[in-house]
């Protein structure tokens, strides 16, 4: 009976998780209880059964793949993507076209025809 | 190069953890890779043993890692940064595993079956392999209590935040993750010390 009243107490009391009063009250019961000295006892061959479980090592590539990843994700957010796009047919709709621009060779599609959209928009993108 | 060098060497020996995520919160790789190598072979192997998963783990821990650089600059110093960067792990520990036994439940079990069968548990690898397999059957609070606990050294307070639990809780938790292991792993070795004598 006594035993089941410390139940989840004499984990607490290994981990040292018990504070003045109890604590004490749980060592005098131990000093007196074989029971729960073996029990105890077996609670921490369970601990180190658990320490022996096996590890992993990471790959050489660990981090990098994380950074590579982080900048995948910066690339294809989904708001800047749309924002840049709306940029785009904004400047289209308004006519704007930008002097200079590496896509000069196409600046005599019409306004607002499909082939001047098309390559605005890619313009962008790049 | 040198000069990051440099800095990676400050962050590894002077900086504390909040230090350090503050700088990752700010963006800056350096910290941010400090990070990862100081936490990286911790949370890899809670996930592997908390899964039980070693190809799955690797991208558990590099989504966490994600997540950490995404979320540094709201981290509140309220509590260790490690203690965050564990619950991230559980989290996302916890999805996959519901996720697998929602839709794979059968393949799971015939993956760890073939490596608990046979005859002689005898050397320490087949102890050890024994030993996973039956943290894989604790219900999954018990066991992240129990890895949390055991390997990482985690305070019953900490535990609690990491799983969302109250201090009684994690204290049941823990008490009833070692009884079941106990069952498991010693009560088998004595029949068989029995049976041997």
């Amino acid at each position: 009976m006594e035993k089941d009243r410390f139940g989840s107490k004499l984990t607490a009391y290994r981990d040292g998780e018990l504070d003045g009063g109890l604590r004490e009250e749980v060592s005098a019961h131990l000093r007196n209880c074989t029971t729960c000295r073996e029990e105890l006892a077996e609670f921490e061959a369970v601990d180190s059964l658990v320490r022996m479980m096996p590890k992993i090592d990471a790959t050489e590539s660990f981090a990098l793949e994380i950074i590579a990843g982080l900048s995948r994700q910066k690339r294809n957010r989904p708001l800047e993507r749309f924002l840049r796009l709306a940029g785009s047919f904004f400047e289209l709709a308004a006519g704007h076209k930008d002097e200079g621009d590496a896509l000069d060779e196409f600046s005599d599609f019409p306004p607002l025809s499909m082939s001047y959209a098309y390559f605005r928009v890619i313009g962008q993108l790049r | 190069m040198s000069d990051s060098a440099a800095r990676g060497n400050t962050f590894e020996k002077t900086e504390s953890e909040y230090e350090l995520i503050k700088a990752v919160g700010a963006g800056d790789i350096v910290a941010f890779e400090m990070l990862i190598k100081r936490y990286r072979d911790p949370v890899l192997n809670f996930i592997f043993r908390y899964t039980g998963d070693r190809f799955g783990a690797e991208d558990i821990a590099q989504e966490v890692f994600l997540k950490v650089y995404l979320a540094a600059s709201g981290f509140k110093p309220r509590g260790k940064v490690s203690t965050w960067i564990f619950k991230i792990a559980y989290n996302l520990s916890m999805n996959e595993v519901l996720r697998r036994s929602r839709f794979d439940r059968a393949s799971a079990s015939d993956e760890l079956g073939p490596e608990l069968q046979g005859p002689g548990d005898t050397g320490l690898k087949e102890l050890a392999q024994e030993v996973m397999d039956s943290v894989g059957r604790l219900p999954e609070k018990q066991r992240a209590a129990l890895l949390l606990r055991v390997d990482e050294d985690l305070s019953y307070a900490e535990i609690g935040n990491v799983l969302s639990t109250s201090i009684a809780g994690v204290e049941s938790l823990l008490f009833r993750a070692r009884e079941n292991l106990r069952k498991m792993l010693i009560g088998k070795s004595k029949g068989m010390n029995s049976g041997k004598g």
